[in-house]
C-alpha cells in the first residue's frame, strides 16, 4: 500500500471558503509563529525519503494554500530534481485553489510533470477547488472576488500544456455541492465540458476522487454535521447532472485523503 | 465502502498510510489532527523513516489491532474513524507477522474469525 505523504507548505490561505475549518479563524488556524515551512524542514522531508522502502504519493498541502508559499517553485523544482528514477517518490499531486497560478509559474509546473528522468506518470493531478460558476456565487462561497482569475487560470494551464502537446499533469476541477451552490452545478458542467470538448480532451465526471487519469470533472459532497441531508443533496444534484441515477444501487465509496 | 454506524471499529489506515508533516516539521498520523495530539516526532531530528515505522506508531498499531485504541495516539481514543477508513485485515495481519507481533495476530485473527 503507497503512502500518501503531506509536507505542509503553509497553514494560511489566502481565501476563505465557508465550508473549511481553516476558514474559522482569522488568520492561522494554529499556535505556531511561523506558517511557512522552512528550506531546511522541505529539504531533510525530502531528502529523507531515500531512504523509504514504501511507496510515496507526495502531496505539498495540508490544510494551507500551498502556493502562497513565498518559495513555492523553488521548493517543487528541488523535489523534481531530486527525484531521478522516482528515488523519493513514485507520484505527487498538488492541490490549490487555483489563484496564484501565472506563466511562469504554469510552465514550471508543467515542466516538472513531463520530465524524463522519472516515471511519465509521477506528477498525476492538479486538483483544483472551485465550488462556483459564477463570479458572485465564487465570492459568496469563499469572500474573494477571485473568480475570474481561478477560470482564467485552470484554462490557462489546460491550453499551455494542449500548446506544448504534454500529457501531464491531469486536470480536476472540483465543484462541493452546497444547497448555496447547487444550482449552479449544472452551469459548471456545461462549461468544462465546453472547454475539455474544445481542447479536444478526454475528460471524466465523477462523484469521487478520480480513478481514471483523464482531466476530471469532480462533484463532491459536503461533509458536515447533518450528514445524510448533504448526501441527499449530493444524489439530487448528481441525478440532475446524468453522472448517477437518484436510486443507484451500493454505498459510495469512502474518500480517502 | 464507508462503515455501518453499528459495525464495530476496525485499525485505522491512516497509522500506516496518512502521515501528515506539519509546517514545523512535526508528523502526525492523518490530516484530521489538526492540532497535532499524536504527533510522532520531528522531521528536522529524526529521518522520515524512523519516525513513521517508529515504536510509537508501531505500539499505536498494535493497539487498534488489539481494540485497545485508548491506548494508541492520543486522537484515535476519540476520533470518528471511519473518516479515514478501515485498514484491511490481510495488512493488517501482515504487518503483525512481519513486525513479530505473533500474539496480537492470534488475537486478531480470533476477534474478526479469519482463517490462518
Ligand atoms: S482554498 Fe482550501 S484551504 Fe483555503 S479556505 Fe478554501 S478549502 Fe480552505
Ligand atoms: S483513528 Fe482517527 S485520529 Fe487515529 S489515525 Fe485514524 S483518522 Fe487519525
Amino acid at each position: 500500500m503507497a503512502i500518501n505523504l503531506n509536507l505542509e507548505l503553509t497553514d494560511l490561505c489566502n481565501i476563505r471558503c465557508r465550508m473549511c475549518g481553516q476558514a474559522e479563524h482569522p488568520k492561522v488556524h494554529r499556535l505556531n509563529p511561523n506558517s511557512f515551512m522552512s528550506w531546511e524542514t522541505w529539504k531533510h522531508s525530502v531528502d529523507s525519503l531515500a531512504e523509504v522502502d514504501d511507496e510515496i504519493d507526495l502531496c505539498p498541502h495540508w490544510l494551507g494554500e500551498p502556493c502562497l508559499h513565498p518559495e513555492f517553485d523553488r521548493f517543487i523544482r528541488y523535489a523534481f530534481d531530486s527525484n531521478e528514477d522516482n528515488r523519493l517518490f513514485r507520484h505527487f499531486k498538488l492541490h490549490t485553489n487555483g489563484t496564484l497560478l501565472n506563466e511562469q509559474r504554469i510552465d514550471a509546473l508543467l515542466d516538472c510533470a513531463n520530465r524524463k528522468d522519472m516515471a511519465d506518470d509521477t506528477f498525476r493531478f492538479v486538483h483544483f477547488s472551485v465550488d462556483a460558476f459564477t463570479p458572485q456565487m465564487y465570492e459568496n462561497i469563499k469572500k474573494y472576488d477571485l473568480g475570474h482569475t481561478v477560470y482564467k487560470n485552470i484554462v490557462r494551464l489546460l491550453e499551455r500544456r494542449t500548446e506544448k502537446d504534454l500529457r501531464w499533469p491531469y486536470v480536476t476541477v472540483a465543484f462541493i455541492v452546497m444547497p448555496e451552490n447547487q444550482h449552479e452545478a449544472l452551469w459548471f458542467q456545461s462549461y468544462w465540458r465546453r472547454v475539455f470538448e474544445q481542447l479536444d480532451l478526454d475528460y471524466e465526471e465523477v462523484y469521487d476522487w478520480p480513478q481514471r487519469l483523464a482531466d476530471t470533472m469532480y462533484f463532491r459532497r459536503l461533509h458536515q454535521e447533518d450528514q445524510a441531508a448533504a448526501d441527499q443533496l449530493h444524489r439530487e444534484v448528481l441525478d440532475r447532472l446524468d453522472i448517477l441515477p437518484l436510486d443507484a444501487p451500493g454505498a459510495f465509496i469512502e474518500e480517502s485523503f | 465502502m464507508s462503515a455501518g454506524e453499528d459495525e464495530p471499529r476496525r485499525p485505522c489506515a491512516g497509522l500506516w498510510n496518512t502521515p501528515m508533516v506539519y509546517v514545523n516539521g512535526e508528523v502526525t498520523t492523518c490530516c484530521l489532527d489538526q492540532h497535532l495530539e499524536n504527533s510522532l516526532g520531528n522531521i528536522n531530528e529524526q529521518p522520515f523513516t524512523a519516525i513513521w515505522h517508529g515504536p510509537t506508531n508501531h505500539a499505536w498499531r498494535v493497539a487498534h489491532a488489539e481494540d485497545r485504541y485508548q491506548d494508541s495516539g492520543p486522537f484515535c481514543a476519540r476520533c470518528n474513524w471511519r473518516s479515514a477508513g478501515a485498514m484491511p485485515h490481510d495488512k493488517v495481519l501482515s504487518y503483525l507477522e512481519r513486525t513479530g507481533e505473533k500474539k496480537a495476530a492470534a488475537s486478531y485473527r480470533k476477534r474478526w474469525k479469519l482463517k490462518e
